[in-house]
């Protein structure tokens, strides 16, 4: 088993499964088998269908609005992927978007799935690193230069 | 997608050296304006982007305006990925159970 979830701002998983594609397909394409591992859905295997994921213990908070954009069959199925709870919004209240890409590749034990949650252009990820600096700088110092 | 505000307003390589010069350190207008080889209305129009995204908050002391990154509004980024970091792992193993359970 190679899982392996780096970088902090796009979430990438990436594992081999002893399954070939055909059957990791239907797994992410047929309505109730993706129900079974990921959430409950009204998903249909077609670019353009809009559809929610409805939360049940899995994730917290509401439903996730989400759009088929690429199907390739076998090969990759691109979402977007929208949570609905205030949350998971942004300093002006608008929703935090992100698009989940599922990568599939035949491999010789099976099946290589590799999965990206991608919820920030590549431009701001160093941001968000200078951003942790700061809190933590913050926290330490909770005082500095507010002082008049 | 859809861009958030947030990232609307640091798409500009500008604007985000000036957002990071402010998470570095507070400063008046023309402390920041400095590093950059723009105009100070220029800096101002950014300044106000990064204001209205909630990224920079500004403190009024004497004649000058100083300015500074607010940490909390990136949060709800940082919030987002620990919540998805740890769900995926986890929807990924019950993924191979349910391909070990299907009819082959």
């Amino acid at each position: 088993m190679s899982e392996d979830v780096r970088d902090r701002e796009e979430i990438v998983v990436d594992c081999e499964l002893d399954h070939p594609p055909a059957q990791v397909w239907r797994a992410l394409t047929e309505p109730a088998l993706l129900a079974a591992w990921l959430l409950p859905n009204d998903f249909r295997p077609e670019v353009g269908h809009r559809f929610a994921f409805r939360p049940d213990g899995r994730l917290e908070g509401g439903p996730i609005a989400c759009e088929v954009l690429d199907l390739e069959p076998e090969r990759r199925l691109r979402l977007s992927w929208a949570s609905a709870d205030p949350a998971e919004r942004d300093a002006a209240g608008r929703r935090l978007d992100s698009v989940v890409t599922f990568d599939l590749e035949p491999v010789a034990r099976g099946t290589r799935l590799r999965i990206v949650h991608c919820g920030l252009p590549a431009s701001l990820r160093p941001l968000a690193g200078a951003h942790r600096r700061l809190t933590a700088m913050l926290a330490l110092q909770p005082a500095v230069r507010l002082a008049a | 997608m859809m861009e958030t505000e947030i990232f609307r307003a640091l798409a500009d390589p500008t604007r985000r050296a000036v957002y990071e010069r402010l998470a570095a350190a507070e400063m008046n207008v023309s402390e920041l304006r400095a590093g950059f080889a723009i105009s100070q209305p220029a800096i101002s129009q950014h300044l106000a982007a990064l204001r209205a995204a909630g990224l920079v908050t500004e403190r009024r002391q004497g004649r000058f305006t100083y300015y500074r990154a607010n940490p909390a509004a990136l949060a709800p980024v940082v919030d987002w990925v620990e919540r998805y970091r740890n769900f995926w792992p986890k929807r990924v193993e019950s993924l191979k159970q349910v391909l070990k359970d299907m009819e082959p």
